[in-house]
């Protein structure tokens, strides 16, 4: 084997993927070779680098804020996961419950915005009630026409929603307990706006099905 | 001698409590997420960026090119979300989302004139390197700025084979080209590491 040849297979050879014959041979040159051992083991050397790099490396700013200013084009391209029937009624009562606190809560017609919430906007009612009151008003209008079609869904479309409502009411919670302790927030205020409008995109999506 | 914690509460049992419950705080996430809680969503961002980011910046070369790559790792994601059956870990999942999207943008950026960059210039290889220190050249090279300036092609294979495992056919599969062709690719690069690591 010359040296020419030996750098054309050093690859194969340090992978391992020689067969026996052509690996003999490259042993029997790389023995009597110096310059071609060097080039071995600048390899071998090379993938060691390689090997020992960091799993890991930070990016040099927080990427969140771009990626989730992009999470409301990019609408998911699935459909809620069947899952084990649960009890419909009680997840959609449980639901209605967080909505039609927040109704009362913040609702027309009674006290605003609590010591939590963001300063009082026009009216005297803070931006974030706002919000809150006419996602509420909005929710509660789908739930009660969901309510008179629920009969017409598969039970694992209800267990799935059900879950969903789960999860979004206990996130639209954290949020609420963030805006406690930072109420003027624009990221808070802005997630507090996206889960709800996720919310009434699950029970406009449910509708829609319940209806086809 | 101090006993290891580990070994005094017999051994791997510790760990794989850990362990446990890094997966079943990770599947409480990903259940979230999936609902469309984006709270449990960011979390996922969080725990995982560092190894989408880096896997990016190896294939990508700059770090502004990696931040949009990784930028757009997460937003497929969570568009595929729900593909997403727990069957692995979320990481897993995440790696060939990342590969696809970095070789994606890629092919792409190949079809845009605009930006093409000149992807056989070895004139970087030109710049003056870090110091080369007493113990040998070996001891001061910097391998990720050396990955940088290598053709996009033979970096992407290299970066696929020899940092993150895969075999040439899977790199063919995944880049659309011969097996022959990941090779040769693959061969290129680390002779011209090789040159850089010498030099």
């Amino acid at each position: 084997m010359t040296c020419e040849e030996v750098r054309d297979r050093i690859d194969d050879y340090v992978d391992g993927a020689l067969d026996e014959a052509a690996f003999q041979e490259m042993e029997l040159h790389l023995a009597t070779c110096a310059e071609c051992r060097v080039e071995e083991r600048t390899l071998r050397a090379l993938l060691a680098h390689a090997a020992a790099l960091p799993a890991e490396m930070a990016p040099g700013r927080d990427l969140w804020a771009g990626i989730e200013a992009r999470l409301d084009e990019a609408r998911p391209r699935w459909r809620p996961r069947p899952g084990v029937l649960a009890g419909w009624g009680a997840g959609l009562a449980a639901a209605a419950g967080v909505v039609l606190a927040l109704s009362a809560l913040y609702g027309p017609g009674r006290p605003s915005a609590g010591p939590s919430l963001a300063p009082a906007a026009l009216g005297g009612e803070s931006p974030v009630a706002s919000v809150e009151r006419e996602y509420a008003r909005a929710a509660a209008e789908l739930m009660a026409a969901l309510e008179q079609q629920r009969d017409r869904l598969p039970p694992e479309t209800l267990a799935s929603v059900e879950k969903d409502l789960r999860s979004i009411d206990a996130a639209l919670q954290e949020v609420r307990r963030a805006l406690a302790t930072d109420p003027a927030n624009p990221g808070l205020n802005h997630l507090l706006t996206s889960t709800h409008q996720r919310k009434v995109e699950v029970l406009q999506h449910v509708l829609k099905l319940s209806r086809t | 001698m101090t006993e290891c914690p580990a070994v005094a509460h017999g051994g791997a049992i510790p760990v794989t409590s850990a362990d446990e419950q890094r997966r079943s705080r990770e599947a409480e996430l990903v259940r979230r997420a999936q609902a469309g809680d984006r709270i449990a969503f960011e979390q996922l961002y969080r725990d995982n960026v560092g190894r989408v980011y880096a896997l990016c910046f190896r294939m990508a070369g700059t770090a502004d090119l990696a931040e949009e790559l990784a930028q757009d790792v997460f937003v497929r994601a969570w568009q595929k979300l729900g593909s997403f059956r727990g069957e692995s870990a979320f990481s897993s999942w995440l790696h060939p989302l990342t590969v696809n999207v970095a070789l994606s943008e890629r092919r792409s950026r190949r079809r845009r004139v605009a930006r093409v960059m000149t992807t056989d210039d070895l004139t970087e290889f030109e710049r003056p390197g870090p110091p080369a220190r007493s113990d040998g050249p070996e001891a001061g090279f910097d391998l990720e700025r050396a990955l940088a300036t290598l053709p996009p092609g033979a970096r992407a294979v290299f970066v696929l084979h020899d940092v993150e495992g895969y075999k040439h056919e899977e790199i063919a599969e995944l880049t659309g080209v011969a097996t022959g062709t990941s090779k040769a690719q693959l061969h290129r690069a680390r002779r011209l590491l090789r040159e850089a690591l010498t030099r």
